[in-house]
Formats: C-alpha cells, structure tokens, sequence
C-alpha cells in the first residue's frame, strides 16, 4: 500500500500522458483523461497526507533495492503537502485550459501538462539527489515544449531563453550532485544527511552548497536569478500559465528548503545572511517590479518573485515558527496565485486583451468574476481574514522572535512588499475590474458558459477562504513540517538505511 | 590523469561560457553543449581515474583499484538529456531562422509582438 502511494502520484499522471499521446488529438477524451488523472492524484495525495500525519514518514525503495543503493522514494508531511497542493492546482488549471485555450492548442497542452505534473510530482516526492536532477529535467522538457506550443513570434526568443537559462542551471546542479558524491560517495538523501553531520561540513561541501542554491535559485527565481522569469512567463498560453504561475518556480523553492534543512543544514551560519537577503531583494524588487507593468499577467508573474522571496524569509531565519510559517505561506499561496492566473486567463478570453490600461469595466460586465479577483487578491497582499493574513502574521512574528538585526530587516523589507502588492492589487483593479469598459464590445457570453469558466476558480479561491477560518489546522501540519525539515533524524530512520558495515 | 583532464573542464567551460555570451543562436547552442560536456567530464573525474581494475567487489579485492562505476551511469544519464534538449534548442533555431533569416538572437526580439 505504501508503495502504491508513493509510486501513484509520479505513475499516473505518466501513464495518463503516454495514453494522450496513443489518443493524439482526440480533444473530448484528452480533457476527460487529463481532469480524472489530476483528481486521482489529488485523492491519493490527500490520503498520503493524512497517513503520513498520523503514522509518520513513508519511504518505498523502488525495485526493492536497498537504500543508499538504489532509489527512495519519501513522503514526509512537506513533500505530501507539496504534492496535495499541486494537484488542485493541476485540476483547476487542466479544467480552465479545456475553456480558455483554442482548440488547436488544447490537443498538444495536454499530454506535456501530465508530464509536467509527473516530473513535479517525482521532485517533491524522490529522496535521492540525482534523481531529483532527473525529475529536474522530466519537469523542464515538459515545460520548454508547453512554452514552445504554438509557436508564436512572441514565444520563439522567451522559449529560447527560457531553455538556455535553465540548461545552465541544470549544469551547474549537476556539478553540484557529482562533487556532493565524490567528496561523500553517496547520492540518497538520507544518507548524505548522516555523512554530511558526521564529515562536519568543511571541504568542499559550502562551496557546492553555493552551486546548488544557484542552481535552485535560477528556478525559483529569486532576485538576483529572477531575471528570465517575467519574459517567459507573459508568453506561455493562458492556460498553462496557470500551473507554472502557482507550481513551477515553487519546485525550485521546494528544493531549496529540502537540500538546505535535510542535506546540508550544518552551513546555516554561513547561508543565513545569503538566504536572508536573497529574500528581502526578492520581496521588494519583485514587488516594485509589478508596480511598472502594464499587462494583467506580467503584474502577477513579477508578484511571484516577490512571494517566492516571503517562502525564503522562512526558511532564511532558521527556526521552527519560521521554517512553519514559510511552508504555511507556501502552501496556502499556491491556490491563491492559481486563482489568480485563472482569473487573467478567463479575462484574456473573454476581452482578448492583455494590458490591464486596454480593459475596463469588467466588474460591471462579470460581477462574480471580480468578486473572484478580488478574494485572492486580497488574500497576497495579506489583508484579513483571507490565508494570505495568517501567513504573514506567522512570518513577521517569527521574525520578530529572532530578534536579531537580520531578523528585524526582513520584517521590514516584508512589510513594505506587502503595501507594494496591495497597492499593484488595487492597479488592477481600479483599471480592469473599475470603468467604462474599453475597446471592442464584450462578446456576450451566456450565464451557462460563465458559470463554467468560473467554476474552478471558485474551487480554488474557496481554499484561502476555509484556511481563513481553518489556519490553525494547518499550522498544526506545518509546525510538525519545520521539525522534520530541522530535525533530520525521523527522515533518516524512515528511509532505513542498510548501511554497510 | 586527473590535472589534464581538470584543465579540460576549465577550457570547455570556460569556451562555453564564452559562446553563450555571443548574439548568434548556434553558437549558443554550441556554447551550451560545451558547458554540459564541462559538467559531465567533472562528474567523470571525480569517479577516480583508475584503469584495469573490475568494478566488482570481492573479499580479496581492494576498494582502490577500480573506478567508481556508478558515476559513468550518471554521466550516461545526463547525456541523454542534454541530447533532448539540444535537439530541441537546435528546432527552435531554426524555426526562428526559417522566420528572420538570420541568426542573430536580437532579430529574434523584432518577433515580438
């Protein structure tokens, strides 16, 4: 049973894939399989969660190979969480691309949407470094070609950038994984956990270190390394921005906080202030940055700069409360960003435009779309009593507990991004939401199909509404996160090294 | 063995980074390509360089006679990918050549919009 539930969030969505790309083109089945499949794997990464909450961490050695020889696959309470937030967002996102995207495109979007889905899935779920390069790549290639789809002028040079900014990243990860080995002669998790304590840090080991948070860096896009993020993320099709909007720089974040707290958690002396201010940069400049920009979509992809800096901040203080409260951040602002990129999405199919000065009056025209808007909205830019509230509560108070000089300063910096997000919110909605409608009249869109579109953005803007109300629940889940990512030892028993002797 | 080879990594990284600092879009993709044969040849490396030994671990035999063989399945691994996504960079060139006639990646930005 274990290894049914570890395996199930990779296997499935793969063999949905394989069997789209048997099916080629056959749009009804493809959005059918594509919707079944994410919901297969939400069921079963729920159901990992809450065993995993009650029994403790699962591991399952795939092709019963033993650990450290061959590979683990784990599900501590981080990675199910991880996986159980990806996965609605991978329904509403499949859901909304079958109703936003033109047909042409739907055919090929699907199939890459559940590779990309299995190689997510498999990063956060792999206990093993070099698989996780592997998955690394799974993810990528999925995610160069749904960039590529359609191969419009505008996505020709962002997917060529996309691709050589990321090939370097992938390097420089790989040099990282092969030198971790040569220097400790062992690639699984758990086990460069127990030989990194025992070796003391030292050698080679920060230095590596620095190349995989570079690495890890460009993919999450963190200020300095945030730079090829804005002009690939405006030209993906609508629909798809959805899922790489809410999960994909988030794998990379994902890894950071993984590699950082269970492999090499000795250097926090070292990687505070480097984590720390790659935080507060990111925070400010990501949030400063959507302030310049004009299209409803550039404005939220530069928002993810901001916020993935608000996860960092977490983990950068590391203690518990702030290990706790980045992951809590984490988790609740995947649905949020989700409903967000939905809503521009839907907006960019019913207006056919993008720029948020070329809009207008929307509020008037889709009354429930902009109560929709404005829910997650609120919700970022932390304003009670939405998630995005609780997060930052928990953040600034972690903070604050440190007290040091670093500790107060990244309150400050998370403080002003946050009045920056709120005051881009009110950009949009005071030029899209608010008005005279501009342009070329609205197509008339029947209260049937509207109720389709908005269906899952209610899905998931209902998440940060029940967290409103619900936050203690996953403080709890989150807090239990911080002390396994802290406290290696649980990982390291469930994984069950047969070390020889 | 181990310092030529070193120097190698330098040169193909070093080269790599070089050309991927150049407009023309082949010879990023040259440049690209060089830089993930710096990556594989230091995985290489750090396997040891040991000849004539065979990677099978017996009672009688000494850890340090053979390479490390785990590193070249790694290596072969890698690869693989970086082959995907060369194949792939080298489509979108020359998708991107078909529509400007050139190779220069700054033509490619007069595709906007």
């Amino acid at each position: 049973m274990t290894d049914f539930l570890l395996v199930a969030p990779v296997l499935l969505p793969l063999a949905g894939a394989i069997l789209l790309v048997i099916a080629w083109g056959r749009l009804p089945v493809a959005r059918a399989v594509s919707v079944t499949v994410a919901a297969a794997v939400a069921v079963v990464a729920f159901y990992t969660l809450f065993t995993v909450q009650a029994d403790g961490i699962l591991a399952s050695t795939l092709g019963n190979w033993p650990a450290p020889f061959g590979i683990v696959l784990v599900a501590d309470l981080f990675s199910a969480s991880m996986v159980s937030a990806t996965a609605l967002v991978a329904i509403v996102a499949l859901a909304l691309i079958g109703l936003v995207q033109e047909p042409a495109q739907q055919k090929r979007v699907y199939p890459f949407m559940l590779f990309l889905l299995a190689g997510v899935n498999g990063a956060f779920m792999t206990g093993d470094l070099f698989n996780l390069f592997v998955f690394f790549e799974v993810t990528l290639l999925a995610s160069y070609a749904l960039m590529a789809i359609g191969a419009q002028k505008l996505q020709m040079e962002a997917a060529f950038k996309y691709v050589v900014i990321n090939v370097v990243a992938s390097s420089l990860f790989l040099v990282g994984v092969g030198l971790l080995y040569g220097e400790l002669g062992t690639l699984n998790m758990a086990h460069l956990s127990v030989r990194v304590a025992e070796a003391g840090g030292g050698g080679v080991i920060t230095p590596v270190a620095a190349l995989l948070l570079v690495a890890f860096g460009i993919k999450a896009a963190v200020v300095p390394l945030h730079f090829w993020l804005p002009g690939a993320y405006v030209a993906i099709p609508s629909g798809v921005a959805i899922f790489f909007g809410a999960v994909l720089t988030k794998v990379g974040v994902y890894s950071i906080i993984r590699v950082f707290t269970l492999v090499l958690g000795h250097d926090q002396d070292f990687f505070q202030p480097v984590l720390l201010s790659m935080a507060g940069l990111s925070m400010v400049l990501g949030a400063l940055g959507a302030v310049a920009q004009r299209g409803f979509r550039s404005i939220l992809t530069w928002d993810i700069i901001s916020q993935v800096g608000f996860i960092l901040m977490g983990l950068g203080l590391f203690t518990v409360a702030s290990v706790s409260a980045g992951v809590f951040f984490m988790l609740q602002y995947m649905p949020v960003k989700a409903a967000l990129f939905s809503v521009a999405a839907v907006v960019e199919r019913l207006r056919g435009a993008r720029g948020i000065y070329r809009l207008g009056g929307l509020a008037a025209a889709y009354p429930f779309l902009a109560v929709l808007f404005l829910i997650p909205a609120l919700s970022l830019s932390g304003a009670p009593p939405f998630s995005g509230f609780w997060a930052k509560l928990a953040l600034l108070q972690s903070g604050l507990q440190v007290g040091s000089i670093g500790g107060y300063a990244i309150v400050a910096a998370a403080l002003c991004a946050s009045f920056i997000t709120l005051f881009v919110m009110f950009k949009i909605w005071q030029w899209a939401f608010w008005g005279e409608a501009k342009g070329a009249p609205a197509a008339h869109v029947s209260p049937m199909a509207q109720g389709r579109l908005l269906m899952p953005i209610a899905a998931v803007a209902a998440v940060t509404v029940i967290l409103a109300f619900a936050a203690g629940g996953l403080h709890d889940i989150t807090t239990t996160v911080a002390q396994q990512l802290l406290d290696p030892s649980d990982y390291v028993e469930a994984v069950n090294l047969a070390l020889p002797r | 063995m181990e310092i030529p080879l070193s120097i190698a990594v330098g040169a193909l990284a070093g080269g790599g980074l070089f050309l991927l600092l150049q407009r023309s879009v082949i010879k990023m993709v040259i440049g690209l390509l060089l830089l993930s044969h710096a990556a594989n040849l230091t995985i290489f490396i750090v396997g040891r360089l040991r000849k004539g030994g065979t990677p099978i671990v017996q009672e009688d035999i000494s850890l340090q006679t053979f390479a490390d063989p785990l590193v070249q399945a790694l290596i072969l691994t890698a690869i693989v990918i970086g082959f995907g996504v060369a194949a792939f960079l080298v489509t979108i060139a020359f998708q991107a050549h078909r529509k400007t006639g050139s190779d220069d990646l700054d033509d490619m930005r007069d595709l906007r919009g």
